[in-house]
């Protein structure tokens, strides 16, 4: 070899990374050969010569990668690389060797069985250590094979996930998760799902907006987030010595939700190791004091086709006070929600998929609530969840798949949850300002009244009249989310100033509507179905400057259900009931119970044990008509947190009807609300159980109140003992008292009509 | 049941028969008040949001001129037709006619649905609206107002059409304005106060000392939430019980009024105000009370409930709330009946006041414009109950004699009749 400075550069070179000498030589001839300094074919030919003695037509030929022939192809790439590169050229071919060899080693590690989070963490920092480059190294096909191996490992191991997230994350995502991620020394565990959505979603958007031209009108952020990994959680069962209770999930549910107050009590009691509590501290100190949310994130949640929606836990921490008092909280949040695992809700679930056996373990992230303090209390400015589809349509003018938008002031657990007595802003996307409300007093008697917060002071969650949290108008971004009820018109403040009292405000979002916000949503859910593949859903929230993500998932649906034509010729005694409002399409046939609570005899029942009691009783009819086809109709507002305004019901008390059918009647003071959006809606819509609501007083429906009154009611002799219910609960076996006729619901959304009525059995 | 009886146009018209045969009417005076005097339709072209166009249907009839410009709501409703545009249009030549102000009848509509509506969509309707319309309407001709789904906001953008297509300020083109685009104070609570007014002049005339009495608000929305609040302030009574949709409640010694309007806003509903009992709407009706005002529903007041409704003075703030056969019932046990298109003339009053105080560019204090008020609505009792003592009929029977006397009376000076 020439001694110059190239020469030297590769000796050292080598002599560094022996190991990867091989690989370095092999590269050198590459980059030669492309760029036509001598070929490969050359080479080898020079080689052979150097090495070979006397041809001999008689001999065959030497194997080309014999030790001899080896060492005088190196031998000859030192020479010409010494004369034909540069030093820069050998330094970057030692980086791609290097990468190349790391990337294999990366993927070896993480596709080995048993191998600790510390020691991948240690690899992947290695491999993203080194310098960037614009050629060599690692393959597209290789560096996907590490993504797709890191993935399985630490993210999750569902294949149509992976399909998915292998395009968009990358190596070097993954030691800024990993280093925020926590769990037992020496153990290796996933962070789950709903972290995965979040991972996933985050990068899907910031691809989406790299090439954009111009940025989009918020500036889009994830909430600082630590991870807790899935053998945290068996760590902390076997540690606590809580595996005596898995064998629950086996059990009816009732024998679950009877016993299940007492199994969150005993995880709420259960202990971390020091090790962990250490490590919790750490987090607490780099959180600081801003509230957090302790998010359940389970390998089975928000895969696709199971989204698990609000079934675990997620809860709030104000994290304010001594640092032993907020480890305290935070370490009972942690366990709590690994209790959830446990709860009826998610177990009937899983039942329901055949998910029972799965080996369930929660994962958990924790995030810092996004929001800023404003009194004693800490939210951001307005929060919601958004959805690529709107199954939400009044009008055929909404569009399904422009989206939707549910919005609220303050935390945006009032529009994830179902909340019986406020209304957060529902936005067709496509439409934003168009909604069911029209005179000046529907529009402020259907807003938002109330807004949930942390107290930090309290150091709790809470729910605060608006009354309360914007007697002082400098709220941030309140101009864009208050109306000004006055002289009989609702309007947005021109300017943001605000200065009306509180009590002529009503939360619209008007101004917020009005503005770039709505397609921007439509965008971002837009980016988000197309990345998936499948309708999304998405929460987030708005902190005053920044547009925070805080979850991502697949948005739960039921097939395309056709649009039912409805008969005009059935008679009028074999009519049940005609709707128009909220319809969509679909058929529910030959239904063969009706479950019918009468509201106004509900109404009258005086207390609240009373009511409750119809709840169970539809519960354990929902268990009792088990593999029977049968739809549940009764007052208001089914599933909400308040007695008075409908039926008290989970989702495991009636997730085996075929159609759910609120009334609102006009004397039983009942009003079904557009539920359409919320967890329980999008249980029923995932369990394919219709939803439909009745305004029976209305002069254009029809409703069979004599038959659904009249007819032989069999409560009792299906439940004995609830006897005493059987002039709020009817039950009626619908062939039986029909001389076999069977009740059949079609349903036209482009009409916006549905009819119930008696008829043969259909096949 | 005859659907017609209840019908309220068909009731209006059979007592327009009635108040006609009393006063004596020819027959060319009563057919000729029996219809409308002109009637437009439109055809509203309207560019979508999606830059589709939609085509919409709109009317307005001018039922009846002869007292003055005509005056009337414009209705945005998809079962609009010209039939109740115009059952409505006559309905307002009796109301501005009682109350004895120099208008019209007249009423406008739309067939439209405005929850499917954008609002850059019903911008553009109101305007399309105006375009085709601005040949008839104006300050000294045809005045609209706001009525079933329009706002202030939509008369808003009326006006500005029309002044755009004028080139003037004419802001007395429509009424129930915003404010701040020459709207009067006193327009939101202008229906109840006017309903207290006469409530107090009836109780005078019929000796009864009102502080201290009691009254029942049956309907809460607009009208029932303003009645309850004056109830107290003009009248000295006693709110007892209140009721909506969803039921009602019921407290003998008197609601704090304030908070239960706030209840209301504040919740949707009326159920849940503590300190109080829960009441239905039919023994609402039947309390025994001072004033009764019902302020919801049609036909809520019939032959059945009738005789046992024990309030001294029913002041209809709701249009049709008591059927013929009630209003006989009632009249005999000795219920004085305000009937309906006397006791809720306080909003055209002050929608009235809107086109003086525009034509003027003057406007008044609210104070001015409830004195105002009061003066008129006083004045108009006045008229009806010296008709009730000569005539010897019902009051609703005698304010329509008022009214049609009074609109056959200008016919006849124009030399129509």
């Amino acid at each position: 070899m020439p001694d110059n400075e190239t020469a030297s550069r590769l000796r050292k070179q080598l002599k560094e990374h022996a190991a990867i000498a091989g690989k370095i030589y092999r590269n050198l001839l590459v980059l030669m050969h492309n760029r036509d300094v001598i070929t490969m074919d050359d080479i080898y030919a020079k080689a052979r010569d150097s090495v070979s003695e006397e041809s001999d037509p008689n001999r065959g030929l030497g194997r080309r990668w014999d030790g001899t022939e080896r060492d005088a192809v190196y031998r000859l790439v030192e020479k010409y690389a010494a004369r034909h590169l540069t030093p820069a050229d050998i330094d970057s071919v030692v980086l791609a060797a290097s990468k190349m060899e790391r990337a294999q080693s990366l993927e070896e590690i993480a596709n080995l069985q048993g191998v600790s989070f510390a020691l991948l963490k240690q690899k992947v920092e290695d491999y993203c250590s080194l310098p960037a480059q614009e050629t060599g190294g690692p393959t597209h096909e290789d560096r996907m094979s590490v993504r797709v191996a890191l993935i399985r490992k630490f993210i999750s191991d569902q294949l149509e996930y992976i399909g998915v997230a292998r395009h968009f994350i990358r190596i070097t995502d993954f030691p800024p998760i990993m280093r925020r991620t926590r769990g037992p020394r020496g153990g290796m565990g996933r962070i789950g799902g709903k972290a995965a959505g979040m991972v996933l979603a985050r990068k899907v958007l910031e691809e989406h907006f790299k090439k954009r031209k111009t940025d989009p009108a918020f500036e889009i952020a994830t909430p600082e987030t630590w991870y807790l990994r899935s053998d945290l959680f068996q760590d902390f069962v076997q540690q606590n010595d809580l595996m005596d209770y898995y064998d629950i999930k086996y059990k009816p549910v009732a024998e679950i939700r009877k016993a299940y107050p007492l199994i969150r009590e005993v995880f709420k009691n259960g202990q971390f190791s020091p090790y962990i509590m250490k490590e919790l501290r750490s987090l607490l100190d780099e959180a600081g004091t801003c509230p957090l949310i302790v998010r359940s994130s389970s390998l089975l949640e928000d895969n696709f086709g199971s989204a698990f929606s609000g079934k675990y836990q997620s809860i709030y921490v104000a994290n304010q006070g001594r640092i032993e008092e907020r480890l305290n909280n935070l370490v009972g949040a942690i366990a709590e929600v690994y209790a959830s695992t446990l709860g009826p809700d998610p177990i009937l679930y899983r039942h329901e998929r055949n998910l029972l056996d799965y080996d369930e373990q929660m994962a958990v992230m924790i995030q810092k609530v996004v929001g800023f303090r404003h009194g004693d209390y800490y939210l951001p400015a307005w929060a919601g969840v958004g959805f690529s589809r709107n199954e939400w349509r009044w009008t055929p003018r909404i569009k399904r798949e422009d989206g939707l938008v549910r919005i609220v002031l303050g935390l945006g657990t009032r529009a994830v949850d179902r909340v019986g007595d406020d209304y957060p802003r529902m936005v067709p996307l496509g439409m934003p300002d168009l909604r069911p409300e029209s005179s000046a007093e529907e529009v402020f008697r259907y807003a938002q009244r109330f807004a949930d917060a942390v107290n930090l002071k309290r150091n709790r969650f809470e729910k605060i009249p608006l009354t309360e949290l914007l007697s002082d108008t400098n709220f941030p971004d309140l101009y864009r989310m208050v109306s000004i009820l006055d002289h009989g018109m609702v309007q947005s403040p021109v300017t943001k100033r605000v200065s009306a009292p509180v009590h002529s405000m009503a939360v619209t979002f008007d101004g917020l509507l009005n503005g770039p916000f709505p397609a921007l949503m439509r965008e971002i859910l837009g980016a988000l179905e197309q990345a998936y593949g499948r309708p999304m859903d998405l929460e987030f929230a708005f902190d005053g400057e920044k547009l925070f993500i805080l979850q991502c998932r697949p948005q739960g649906q039921r097939a395309e259900s056709a649009v039912a034509e409805i008969p005009s010729d059935i008679p009028e005694d074999r009519k049940i009931f005609t709707a128009n409002r909220y319809v969509q399409s679909g058929s529910v046939l030959n239904v063969e119970y009706i479950v019918y609570i009468d509201p106004i005899d509900y109404n009258r029942l005086t207390t609240y044990d009373e009511k409750a009691t119809v709840g169970q009783i539809v519960g354990r009819l929902n268990h009792r008509l088990e593999a029977r086809r049968f739809i549940l109709i009764g007052p208001g507002r089914w599933g909400s947190n308040n007695i008075e305004l409908g039926v008290k019901v989970q989702y495991a008390d009636i997730h085996r009807t075929l159609a759910l059918l609120e009334m609102a009647r006009s004397k039983g003071g009942y009003t079904p609300e557009v539920s359409f959006g919320t967890h329980f809606f999008q249980d029923l819509v995932e369990a394919g159980i219709y939803y439909l609501p009745l305004y029976p007083d209305e002069k254009e429906n029809e409703f069979n109140e004599a038959f659904l009154r009249g007819a032989p009611n069999i409560l009792t002799a299906l439940l004995p003992d609830a006897a005493g219910f059987s002039d709020t609960i009817h039950v009626i076996h619908v062939p039986a008292s029909t001389h076999g006729l069977y009740l059949h619901i079609l349903m036209n959304a482009d009409e916006e009509r549905a009819l119930a009525y008696l008829g043969e059995q259909k096949k | 049941m005859d659907t017609d009886e209840y019908n309220p146009f068909s009731i209006a018209q059979r007592q327009l028969d009635e108040a006609a045969e009393r006063l004596g009417l020819d027959e060319g005076t009563r057919e000729l008040l029996r219809w409308p005097m002109r009637e437009y339709t439109f055809t509203l072209p309207v560019r979508m949001d999606d830059g589709t166009t939609r085509i919409f249907r709109g009317y307005r009839v001018q039922y009846n001129g002869s007292r003055g410009p005509t005056k009337g709501g414009l209705r945005w409703h998809p079962d609009e037709t010209i039939d109740t545009v115009r059952a409505l249009a006559a309905w307002m030549t009796w109301k501005t006619a009682v109350v004895d102000i120099p208008l019209g009848g007249g009423k406008g509509g739309v067939t439209c649905n405005p929850k499917e509506l954008s609002r850059n969509e019903q911008e553009r309707l109101a305007r399309a609206y105006i375009r085709a319309s601005a040949r008839m309407i104006g300050p000294h001709t045809d005045v609209p107002a706001p009525d079933v789904y329009t706002s202030p906001q939509v008369m808003a953008w009326m006006m500005d059409e029309y002044e755009t297509i004028r080139q003037e300020s004419r802001p007395g083109v429509i009424t129930g304005k915003p404010i701040a685009l020459g709207g009067s104070h006193g327009r939101v609570d202008a229906t109840a106060r006017g309903g207290m007014f006469v409530a107090r002049e009836a109780a005078a005339k019929l000796g009864i000392d009102l502080a201290g009495g009691t009254c029942a608000i049956q309907g809460f929305g607009n009208a029932g939430q303003y009645a309850a609040l004056l109830a107290g302030e003009v009248l000295g009574l006693k709110v007892v019980a209140a009721s909506d949709s969803h039921g009602g409640v019921y407290n003998p010694e008197g609601f704090d009024r304030k908070k239960l309007v706030d209840h209301k806003l504040f919740t949707g509903r009326l159920d849940g105000f503590p300190e109080a009992k829960p009441i239905s709407n039919e023994e609402l009706l039947e309390l025994d009370c001072t004033v009764l005002f019902p302020s919801a529903l049609e036909n809520s007041i019939t032959a059945v409930n009738a005789p046992n409704v024990k309030a001294k003075i029913v002041c209809e703030l709701a249009n049709g709330p008591t059927t013929p056969d009630a209003d006989t019932i009632l009249h005999e046990k000795g219920v004085f009946v305000i009937p309906d298109f006397l006791a809720n003339a306080g909003g055209v009053t002050v929608s009235y006041f809107e086109q003086v105080q525009n034509a003027y560019n003057h406007y008044w204090p609210v104070d001015e414009v409830h004195r105002k008020l009061d003066e008129t609505m006083t004045r108009a009792f006045a008229a009806v109950h010296e008709m009730i003592e000569i005539e010897k009929v019902h009051p609703r029977l005698a304010a329509y004699m008022v009214a049609v006397q009074r609109v056959a009376e200008a016919c006849r000076l124009r030399g129509w009749i």
